[in-house]
Order: structure tokens, then C-alpha cells, then sequence
């Protein structure tokens, strides 16, 4: 099963990749909206979770969570948000529009690894 | 100073020092001196607009062997390993982390503000100058032996 990073920046991708492989899941990856919702259309049967930043150019986080939330197929993937975002009033409409964790960054490895074992009901 | 730009100094220098520590474990150190450097050079920054009550334009500079550290320590990667854009695009997400941690700091306060998407200047011993009446802060913070120069430029 694959792990899928949504994020405009890569140095982050690269973070959520070595946590991802620490728990031995396949990593995809992709820079903005637009991209992720083309991989995950092409993927989303493989898909165990999708990373998702909220600020990113084009199509923005919260756009791709409602895409994949208002769409049968996809909309039992589990997506956490993990982003700069931090008002409480869009943490709670991230939630409401169907995220299951919101991890605001500055992250550790530690704290990211265990949203990832939760929202993959390992819930460690 | 007024008490709205002491509020916006004191959460970005607490933000600095989450993000350097939460997301590298490496120590940062502030460095206290009576002296102002109005010159900073540096082979790379990260910049941003800071929209609130005051506007301000907020600027992280480092050399390039510091950023490569940061950014070394951040994914697990070999400094030799990290490349040119990777060095870029760390010294703008750093930035954006620190503002972001500064606006989550300042949440809920009449102190709140928003944020613009980072970008990086990049050129050897450049330096940011801005016209003397502006008001304007620079803290220097060591971090591996090397220098970092936050700098805030109120701009209304």
C-alpha cells in the first residue's frame, strides 16, 4: 500500500518520506493540488493515506480534502493535514470536511510517524 | 518600539527557536550585543510579508553551509547529498515555518496577522537594505557555529 505527500515544498516531502518508510509503506509524492488529485485518481485503489498541506499554489489542500470527500471512490482514504495552517477555525474545518488528524508544522519525526500508525488504525 | 511590534518580535523570536529545535534538534543560541549591524550579509534568505496591523517584511540569512546544515538535519540527508534547489526551497520553508509558528503564536490576539508565500533571495554577501527612517530589528542567533540574522522591517 502507498502513502501519498502533498506538498509545494520538497524538502518536506523528503521529511514525510523517511517517517513514511520507517513504517515500510511505498511513497508517492506531489507538489500541488492539481498533481495529487491526478495520482490519486490513478492510484486512489492503492492509497492508504494521503499527507496534505493546506498552502500550496493552484489548487489548495482544503480544495483537494473536499475533491477527494465529495468523490465515492476516494472518500474513505484517510487524509491529515499537515501544514503551516493553524487557526483554530481551519483546523476545525478541516476536520469537519472529513480529515481524520491535523498536525501543524514545525513536526517532529515522532509526532508524524504516530498520526500516520493512528490514522492507519495501527494506533500506535 | 510599540507594544504591537514587541508582540511580533517576541512570537518570531519563540517561533526561531520551535522550528530550529523541533525540526533539526540542533541548538540555537541568541547572540545579546549592544552593537547594531545594519548590514547582514548572507549567501541566502528567506523572505516574507508579514499583513497585520503592521505590515512587516520579516527576513532569515544564512550562509549556504548553514541552510545545507539545517536542511542536512531536517530530512536525514547528506549535506553532500542536498542540492542547489533543495537549499532553496529549505531556506523558504523555513522561513514559512517560523512565520507560521509566529502566527499560530498570536492566534485569538488583536496581534493576529497573515502571511504571504515565502520566497528566497539568493547571492553571495548580499544584503537587504531598507531607508533609515523604517523601523526595523535584527537578532543574530548562532546555530552550529554559524550565523543566522532574523530581521524585521515594519514597512506602515
Amino acid at each position: 500500500m502507498k502513502i501519498l505527500s502533498v506538498d509545494d515544498s520538497a524538502i518536506i516531502r523528503k521529511i514525510i518520506k523517511m517517517a513514511v518508510e520507517v513504517i515500510e509503506y511505498e511513497f508517492l509524492e506531489a507538489g500541488d493540488g492539481e498533481a495529487a488529485l491526478s495520482i490519486i485518481n490513478e492510484n486512489y485503489r492503492d492509497i492508504a493515506l494521503i499527507l496534505l498541506d493546506w498552502n500550496m499554489p493552484g489548487i489548495d489542500g482544503f480544495e483537494v480534502l473536499k475533491t477527494i470527500k465529495s468523490d465515492d471512490r476516494l472518500k474513505s482514504i484517510p487524509v491529515m493535514m499537515v501544514t503551516t495552517e493553524s487557526e483554530k477555525l481551519s483546523i476545525i474545518k478541516a476536520i469537519q470536511a472529513g480529515a481524520i488528524h491535523y498536525v501543524v508544522k514545525p513536526f517532529t519525526m515522532e509526532e508524524v510517524t504516530r498520526k500516520m500508525f493512528e490514522a492507519l488504525g495501527k494506533g500506535e | 518600539m510599540n507594544i504591537e511590534q514587541d508582540y511580533l518580535q517576541g512570537s518570531l523570536t519563540t517561533a526561531i527557536r520551535d522550528v530550529i529545535e523541533t525540526m533539526t534538534g540542533l541548538c540555537i543560541e541568541e547572540v545579546l550585543s549592544q552593537e547594531v549591524c545594519k548590514i547582514n550579509k548572507g549567501e541566502i534568505s528567506g523572505v516574507m510579508l508579514i499583513l497585520g496591523e503592521r505590515n512587516a517584511l520579516m527576513s532569515l540569512t544564512m550562509s549556504k553551509e548553514l541552510c545545507t546544515t539545517i536542511i542536512s538535519y531536517m530530512t536525514g540527508i547528506e549535506k553532500t547529498d542536498i542540492t542547489e534547489e533543495e537549499i532553496y526551497d529549505g531556506a523558504a520553508e523555513l522561513v514559512n515555518m517560523v512565520a507560521g509558528r509566529a502566527k499560530a503564536i498570536l492566534s485569538g490576539t488583536k496581534y493576529h496577522f497573515n502571511i504571504t508565500p515565502p520566497f528566497t533571495i539568493i547571492g553571495q554577501d548580499h544584503f537587504i537594505v531598507h531607508k533609515d527612517k523604517i523601523f526595523n530589528i535584527t537578532k543574530n542567533y548562532i546555530i552550529d557555529d554559524r550565523s543566522l540574522f532574523l530581521q524585521i522591517y515594519y514597512i506602515n
